[in-house]
Order: structure tokens, then sequence, then C-alpha cells
């Protein structure tokens, strides 16, 4: 205890208390330095990472916009077969003995109105017809 | 932690798909045929809408994990090859 103390003492008489002041000074000034030297390499980390993600995102963008283009043309040749196929099936139901057999007007009226109800429909200018007030 | 930029994935959607499919117009005749052949033009539109729903899906889908692989190859240690 005695021999810890009496280093203390001499480490103390090294310098005046101006000259610890200053060594004080210049270790706050170092501890200072080296914070904001962190900071920026922290910073420029940061920002380095953040052009990496920008530069893959944008890589990513144009592979995504060449699997978007390759799924719009696979629905575009979807809707071709689609309308090909609408048109055989009129055809074929069209030309199918019975086809041209009128139906009671009632049930043509009312499914008329029941479609009219859907709003897929409702735009539809029968539906416009079929709900227009009639002139008395 | 780095910012990243919003994404937009629904962008790559077509615009025209956002209006919807319409209904086929409705039958102008009287006859068994045209009612049925309007029910069959119903389903194939009802087809282009599913198709439609599915492709956006499958749209957006791959573009945000294109995304999210970018991120993650960017974000990785350089200790761990994969």
């Amino acid at each position: 205890m005695t021999g810890a103390l009496d280093l203390a003492n001499r480490i103390r008489r090294l310098l005046s208390p101006t000259g610890w002041a200053v060594v004080l000074a210049v270790v706050c000034i170092i501890a200072l330095l080296a914070t904001c030297a962190r900071d920026a390499r922290r910073d420029a980390q940061r920002a380095h990472q953040a052009a990496e993600i920008a530069a893959g995102l944008t890589e990513a963008r144009t592979q995504a916009a060449r699997d978007a283009g390759l799924i719009r043309d696979g629905a575009e040749a979807r809707d071709a077969a689609i309308d090909n196929l609408n048109r055989r099936n009129t055809d074929a139901i069209q030309s199918a003995p019975g086809a041209d057999q009128r139906l009671d007007p009632a049930v043509t009226d009312a499914g008329r109105r029941a479609l009219c109800l859907r709003d897929a429909t409702r735009g539809d200018p029968a539906c416009r017809e079929l709900f227009q007030p009639r002139p008395r | 932690m780095a910012i990243l930029p919003a994404a937009n994935c629904s962008s790559l959607v077509p615009d025209s798909w956002r209006v919807g499919v319409p209904a086929p117009a409705l039958p102008a005749g009287d006859t068994a045929g045209d009612w049925i052949a309007y029910a069959d033009q119903a389903v194939g539109q009802l087809d282009r809408a599913n198709g439609r729903t599915s492709d956006a899906l499958a749209i957006v889908t791959a573009c945000e994990a294109r995304d999210a692989a970018a991120v993650r190859e960017v974000q990785r240690p350089w200790w761990r090859p994969w």
C-alpha cells in the first residue's frame, strides 16, 4: 500500500501541474480525433454498402423486367388462344342442332336483368337501355 | 444499416391489366345458341382474368425475390462463401 502511494507520488512529481494539464489536453484531442476518424470510416463503409446495394438492385430490376417481359409474352399468347377458342366454341355452339331455338322472352328478360345487376355488365348498352325509364 | 430505395416491383405489371377484364357484350338475340355462346365467352374472360392475376403475382414475386437476393449478396459477411 505504501509502495503504491510512493509510486503515485513519484509519477505526480514528474511533471508540473501545467505539464499534466497539457498531457490531459493532448489525450483529449487524440481521443476526439480517434472518434472522428472512426465515425468517418463508418460513414464511408455505409456509403459504400449503400452504393453496392443500389447497383445490385439496379441489376436485379433489369433481370426482373426481363422476367416480366417473358410473363407478358406468355399472357399475350394465352389471350390469343382464348380469343381463338372463343371463336371456335361460338361456331360449334351456333351450328349445333337446337341452337336457333327461341327462348321464352320472360326467361331472357329475367336473364338480362340479373346480368345487369353485376358490376362487370352494368355498363353494357343493353343494361342502360333496360333500366332507362320508359316515356309515358 | 444501409437505407434502401423503395421497391416498385408492381410497376412491372402492365397498366392495361389494372382496369380488369371486361365482360362480354350481353347476347343480342333470344336463341339458345346466343345465350350458351354468351356463357362460354364469359368463362373465357374468367380464364383471362385468372391468368392475369397469377401472372401479376408472378411478376411481383419474382421481382421481390431478385431484390432480396441482391441485398443479401451485398450484406453477406466476407467469410461466408454463400
